[in-house]
């Protein structure tokens, strides 16, 4: 069973190929059309156009004169002689619209999207090392003691060179050349983690530089996960992995690697507010954390705000038959809150729910958020395939917060950055973690 | 991964039910308060004849049906208790965990771990309300102030046939949109309806529902077949068992404790 990385990992490769492909079709190399290809494109381009005239949460398409778009972009898709051409006036369209999830992938961009699954995870394998990209360099952020990766002596702070034998620095060139919606570092920290993926017992070879600036040629031998698998509908199983501790000071500490399950995770969430119910304050640790199931994120704010009539945010929608209807997501406080100070964790691979949690704790004045600007990735959208064999990403939502602001390609700015670096790393420190104990320490000499 | 579509299904869930749960007729007559025309009257009434015959004395009644959010690959399973004009409602949903909604007579409530609990006020406890009370349909003035008649139209079926239906207009005492029902003028039955189900700060969810697969059950013509369209989401509900005069469990619509706190406080 494949995980929940691996789906994201395609999300946002093709994201990511998005703006690849737009750039391939502007190079015009691909192949004259045959009738029957010219006729798919049009078809494809009438698909895309009902459906976001049908679908579009704003029945005003936010401002875009629809049919005058579809009046002079569809003769040039019935000109067009190559599917690139016909590609970009679909892209043209789409771009009308000024906002992400909206895009075109060409058909050839799942053939690599299936070539870069399969450099990444496709098991349950598990090296136990977080990447994230610090200026040119991709760096091991966390490594799990007693991990895979630890056992095989990375340590943070190591710059990683070549997985499987490829170039990082190709990635992250690539990465940052294509003009996709999600941020490079985000698409970086996922693709070449997805890297390390593989079925428990497989053999990763990786070089990295190490603290001593030495290149160390490293196998790691993937184990299984931590957590228990969880899944929801056609999710595919996923590993949920809780860390719930005391730190120095009485600090309470909790990880959630992804939000599904939520039987046991709040479950377990309860258990940690009522252990930790007279510490100097909590942690919420979302770093790299996908996002999953939406309510997971009232399910927690609820043991932490006592204010009730509060939302977490809006999702607005559009009915066939009633038009456009707002969907509030209300905050229903539990009936023993913890009211001390909270810290949020977050960075560039926290995404969605992640991001959703620590705006809407923010928002409402519950909480300080500590690191890196999150990913931007918060509405609601599917793909479907074109008749030309095209992919179609549309969002069917948008999503604001509880303080009137959107998240989508804007992220969750903190309140503290805490940028990463590889001296901190080396020498043991976590920059939002130490931030963040200060904060609640200096809070409670006081 | 976001699960939008699934809380909102989860929601409307209610919807589903509150269609095709069946109405029970005492008398073929309608309290006077009320505004409705003759012609709407005379549609209510045959509908309330083809639906329930002569089946009186319905006091209580269970009802297990299963949920499908097709697109999600999720199937829910839903049981409802309703009795002396109080309501208990379970939903399971794998990977999810169980979500109950009640109405105790007093009280209507919602609570769940994702969500926690909820106390309802405004169209949100009308609407539960109504759907605690199996006579429904005997009062509509108790939920609306007036029904009136709306036209016929062609309506697609859930069977996917197309069928003449009187259209009636029923104007919920709490305010917002009228809901329309769609009646065939073949079998006199609920074939449709378009309408609003009321979420929690004071949101309210559009929806369109189509029911079928008629069948009937201890002399009673249930709807076993749903399906709800509400935004981008689509939801069918297959009926999976209905039973009436049953042995009520003590403590069935008793509050769970922190909704017993919070409607004291």
């Amino acid at each position: 069973m494949k995980r929940a990385s691996s789906v994201s990992r395609a999300v946002m490769i093709a994201g990511a190929i998005l703006g690849a492909g737009a750039l391939t079709g502007c190079a015009g190399t691909s192949p004259a059309l045959t009738d029957q290809e010219r006729a798919q494109n049009v078809e494809s381009f009438d698909v895309v156009w009902e459906t976001v005239r049908e679908r579009h949460w704003d029945p005003d398409l936010n401002g875009v004169d629809w049919d005058g778009a579809r009046d002079e972009l569809r003769p040039r898709v019935e000109a067009a002689t190559t599917n690139n051409e016909a590609r970009r006036q679909m892209q043209a369209l789409l771009q009308r619209l000024d906002q992400s999830h909206f895009g075109i992938i060409p058909e050839e961009t799942y053939e690599r999207i299936e070539e870069e699954e399969a450099e990444g995870s496709s098991g349950e394998g598990w090296a136990g090392l977080d990447l994230r990209l610090v200026d040119d360099d991709v760096l091991v952020w966390r490594v799990r003691e007693s991990g895979p990766a630890y056992e095989a002596g990375v340590r943070p702070g190591w710059i990683v060179r070549s997985i499987k034998g490829r170039e990082v620095a190709s990635l992250v060139e690539a990465m940052r050349a294509v003009d996709g919606i999600e941020p490079a570092s985000t698409r970086v920290a996922l693709i070449a983690g997805s890297r390390f993926g593989g079925e428990p017992g497989d053999s990763i070879d990786a070089e990295f530089i190490d603290g001593e600036d030495e290149t160390r040629q490293v196998s790691i031998v993937l184990a299984e996960a931590p957590g228990e698998m969880a899944s929801i509908g056609e999710l595919p199983a996923a590993p949920v992995d809780v860390v719930a501790r005391t730190l120095d000071g009485g600090i309470g500490y909790f990880y959630l690697s992804i939000f599904l399950d939520p039987p046991r995770v709040l479950g377990e969430f309860q258990q940690f507010i009522e252990d930790h119910r007279d510490a100097p304050g909590l942690i919420i640790d979302l770093r790299g954390n996908p996002g999953g199931i939406i309510l997971m994120s009232t399910g927690i704010m609820n043991w932490l705000v006592q204010e009730r009539g509060l939302r977490l945010g809006t999702m607005k929608m559009r009915d066939p038959v009633r038009g456009p209807f707002e969907f509030p997501i209300m905050i229903n406080p539990r009936g023993t809150t913890f009211d001390g100070p909270v810290a949020v964790l977050i960075d560039e691979a926290s995404i969605s729910n992640s991001e959703i949690l620590s705006a809407g704790l923010q928002d409402v004045g519950r909480a300080r958020v500590f690191g890196a600007r999150t990913a931007g990735l918060v509405l609601p959208s599917t793909v479907i395939r074109l008749p030309n064999g095209d992919g179609f990403q549309y969002a069917f939502a948008s999503y604001t917060s509880s303080g009137g602001g959107a998240l989508e390609a804007i992220g969750v700015t903190p309140d503290v950055e805490t940028p990463l670096t590889r001296e901190a790393l080396l020498s043991g420190g976590d920059p939002a973690l130490d931030a963040a104990m200060e904060w609640i320490s200096g809070l409670d000499s006081n | 991964m976001n699960l939008t579509r699934k809380t909102l299904g989860a929601l409307l869930i209610g919807a589903g039910m509150l269609v095709a749960a069946p109405q029970m007729l005492e008398t073929p007559a309608f309290a006077a308060d009320g505004e409705i025309d003759a012609k709407s009257k005379a549609v209510l009434d045959r509908a309330i004849e083809a639906q329930f015959g002569g089946k009186k004395n319905i006091k209580s009644m269970k009802r297990a049906e299963k949920v499908t959010i097709a697109s999600q690959g999720i199937t829910m399973d839903v049981e409802m208790i309703i009795a002396d004009g109080r309501m208990a409602s379970t939903t399971t949903i794998p990977g999810l965990g169980e979500m109950k909604t009640g109405y105790d007579g007093n009280v209507g409530w919602s609570f769940n771990q994702m969500m926690g609990p909820s106390v309802m006020e405004g169209a949100e406890l009308s609407q539960s309300k109504r759907q605690s009370d199996i006579y429904a349909d005997l009062h509509w003035d108790r939920y609306y102030t007036s029904v009136s008649y709306a036209g016929e139209e062609d309506v697609e079926t859930f069977e996917g046939d197309t069928v003449k239906a009187d259209v009636l207009e029923f104007a919920p005492n709490h305010g917002g949109a009228a809901e329309r029902r769609f009646y065939s003028q073949d079998t006199g039955l609920l074939v449709k309806s378009t309408g609003e189900i009321a979420g929690q700060g004071g949101a309210m969810f559009p929806m369109t529902v189509t029911v079928g697969d008629y069948r009937k059950i201890d002399g009673i013509m249930v709807a076993f077949q749903s399906k709800v369209r509400a935004g981008p989401n689509e939801i069918e509900s297959s009926v999976q068992s209905v039973e009436y005069n049953i042995n009520v469990p003590a403590g069935t619509f008793a509050l769970p404790a922190e909704v017993a706190d919070l409607a004291g406080s």
